[in-house]
């Protein structure tokens, strides 16, 4: 009976050991989203944040197909980190929550100047496209036909974004209707498509949106006409933006990794997902025409609804 | 006449095993209806049996899968609730909790439309609710999550919370009807699975009575023929060749007793040309016999008239006068013959046993 106690226990024991040992190789393998982690080992898992621009689950589905790429093909635990404003990525940037992050322009931009941190590459997508401008639109039966007739009317701006916050505040401070009567009431939205869709459904009279999202929206929605009566030069699209202190070997493989994936098979389903073809390189000096509009805009970039101060680094040199 | 015998004996034989293998048959059919019927009986209760425990199981199996379903889906409102809180309070900024909350609540409400149980009529409408409010709340978390305008967060904020709220009211109700719907079910289930019961006894009770019966029929049609054919042989046995077997069934014992019949009239008919014959050979013996005997009885008298009171001499001719009655009686007797009986002689040899003949 002691014998028969005794084996009992050893087995009891082995199968803990075992289990525990489970669930310890289980954690970190993880590609989804999670907590705030110590900062990045070579063991630890790979945060990578994303800010939706649109919707939220499609976009989130797509980037948990790139992490579990990725998490493959480095051997490493990939997480996708889900942000809900660009405010909050500056602060995991800050913390360091994030490894990394696909962060749309004036963000990057923001990171770049705050953190010090660096763009590596930009989504290209097969027709090659790899920025965006911002666009100023209005509907096409639309008696506006240029900026200056938008004194006393209104206009759908998404703050904090290049194309839906700074831009429009660029061309009210060139057109001098930031201080004067006759200011454009900016109606608040929370999407490019929203913009959009106020123009559409009356609520502003013009909207400042990104044009690829105009683009994707005519395409979905293709009775909608649109005048475009402003646009600015282009900048990187989505680039991904690494901390300054990241492992220097880590950022390395993750960025062979991401231009690898043209090349490899396997890789094909994640950047059909992204809807783009391969990652392309990305230098700071892509985003000049952001730098240049905070720099022209002055005390006006509280408008813009980032918060902070304005960035001052001049864009030279990338990693 | 032999040639006439011989032909009929083998078609008599030929008849009985024609009998014997229709007979075989018949009661192989028989019972193979009996063993079919009980086998059909049987199989037709483990249908039924299986076919009950089959709904208990998938009652079981549904509505507990979507009580749980709906647990889960109240668990899932709790971590969204808990994560909009977090969110609100600036506790936590990362998304990514409640995006797969919403989308494990998508997951549980697909998985609950599927199940029949929320397409009874009580659910309908709970249902309707809750595809209302899911994609609403979805919605609501989607523009949270891209707001860039704290009014605007707000706004989303309340108005994911309000779906919570709404959500979870449907789901609590969802599953109460489930139980509910579950329990009657259960209890209908267990009220037919009784009657089945007592209704497959009922049957099993008629089935094995049939069954006792047929196999009682089956023996009274053998065992009372083969009984008389048992009794017909043993006469034929002891001889008694004017023994006739009476079946009234009109099949194989029916042949059986005729072809024994047949064979028994074939035996008396021999016996009776065997006495026949005996009787002819008894009248010769008759004829033959009684003229010497005459003969004799004169050639005595006279020798007995010259005797003269010699007593020697008259023994003699008394003696020999009463084996000339013997002879003569015995030649009667053959005369008398009924039946052949036979007795042992000598080294083997049989003869006839007069006395038992004539009886």
């Amino acid at each position: 009976m002691a014998t028969f106690v005794k084996t009992l226990f050893a087995v009891v024991l082995a199968l803990a050991m075992v289990s525990a040992a489970g669930c310890g190789s289980d954690e970190g393998r993880s590609t989804r989203g999670g907590k705030p982690a110590a900062p990045t080992t070579q063991t630890s898992a790979i945060r990578i944040g994303l800010v939706p621009e649109r919707d939220i689950y499609s976009l989130r589905g797509s980037y948990l197909k790139l992490a579990a790429y990725l998490s493959g093909k480095l051997d490493q635990p990939v997480e996708v980190v889900t942000l809900n404003t660009y405010q909050n990525i500056l602060l995991d940037f800050e913390e360091k929550s994030v490894d990394a992050a696909f962060l749309g322009s004036l963000v990057a931009v923001l990171a770049m100047d705050r953190y010090g941190a660096g763009v590596a590459l930009k989504p290209e997508q097969p027709d090659g496209t790899s920025t965006y401008r911002g666009l100023i639109v209005v509907r096409e039966d639309s008696p506006i036909r240029s900026f200056d007739d938008l004194r006393g009317r209104s206009l759908a701006v998404l703050r904090a974004t290049y194309a839906g916050a700074l831009f429009p505040v660029w061309l009210m401070s060139n057109h001098n209707m930031l201080e004067r009567p006759g200011t454009p009431t900016l109606v608040a939205v929370g999407t490019h498509d929203e913009g959009i869709e106020a123009v559409l459904n009356g609520r502003a009279d013009a909207a400042a949106v990104k044009d690829l999202r105009l683009y994707a929206y005519q395409r979905e929605h293709p009775q909608s006409r649109f005048r475009v009566i402003e646009q600015c030069a282009p900048v990187p699209n989505n680039a991904l933006v690494l901390r300054k202190d990241v492992d220097k070997a880590l950022e390395t493989r993750l960025v062979a990794a991401l231009k690898s994936m043209e090349k490899d098979p396997q890789a094909r389903p994640a950047l059909e997902a992204l809807g783009a073809a391969r990652f392309v390189e990305c230098r700071p000096e892509e985003y000049a025409p952001i730098f240049r509009m905070t720099r022209e805009i002055g005390p006006s970039w509280e408008l813009v609804g980032t918060g902070g101060p304005v960035p001052t680094t001049r864009p030279s040199g990338g990693r | 006449m032999g040639t006439g015998g011989h032909g009929r004996a083998g078609a008599d034989h030929a008849t009985v095993r024609g009998a014997v293998a229709v007979l075989r048959r018949k009661l192989l059919l028989i019972l193979g209806s009996l063993v079919a019927l009980l086998l059909l009986t049987a199989v037709g209760a483990i249908w039924m049996l299986q076919s009950i425990l089959g709904e208990l199981h998938h009652i079981n199996t549904e509505s507990w899968a979507i009580i749980q379903r709906s647990n889960e889906l109240a668990t899932t409102i709790s971590a969204m609730e808990i994560e909009l809180y977090k969110l609100a309070t600036g506790k936590e900024r990362h998304l990514d909790n409640l995006v797969e909350a919403v989308e494990q609540m998508r997951a549980h409400v697909a998985a609950v439309e599927k199940s029949y149980v929320t397409r009874l009529p009580e659910n309908e409408e709970v249902l309707a609710g809750i595809r209302r409010q899911l994609p609403a709340f979805a919605e609501n978390v989607a523009a949270l999550a891209t707001a860039q305008d704290p009014q605007w967060e707000r706004r989303h904020h309340t108005a994911a919370l309000a779906n919570a709220v709404g959500l979870r009211q449907d789901i609590m109700l969802l599953t109460r009807n489930v139980r509910e719907h579950g329990e009657k079910e259960h209890a209908s289930l267990t009220s037919h699975f009784r009657w089945l019961l007592l209704t497959l006894t009922i049957v099993f009770l008629v089935v094995i009575n049939i069954s006792i019966f047929v196999l009682l029929r089956m023996a009274a049609m053998i065992v009372r023929p083969v009984e008389k054919l048992v009794e017909a042989t043993r006469q034929l046995g002891q001889e008694h060749f004017d023994y006739r077997v009476e079946v009234q069934q009109k099949d194989e014992f029916d042949q059986l007793a005729r072809a024994y019949n047949n064979l028994a009239g074939q035996l008396q008919a021999n016996e009776q040309r065997k006495l026949e014959m005996l009787g002819q050979v008894a009248l010769t013996l008759n004829h033959e016999l009684n003229n010497a005997i005459a003969i004799i009885e004169l050639q005595l008298q006279l020798l007995s008239r010259q005797a003269g009171g010699n007593t020697r001499v008259e023994t003699c001719a008394r003696e020999i006068h009463e084996s000339l009655a013997r002879m003569t009686r015995t030649v009667e007797s053959l005369k008398r013959v009924r039946r052949i009986v036979l007795t042992d002689y000598i080294g083997g040899v049989k003869m006839l046993d007069l006395a038992r003949s004539v009886e």
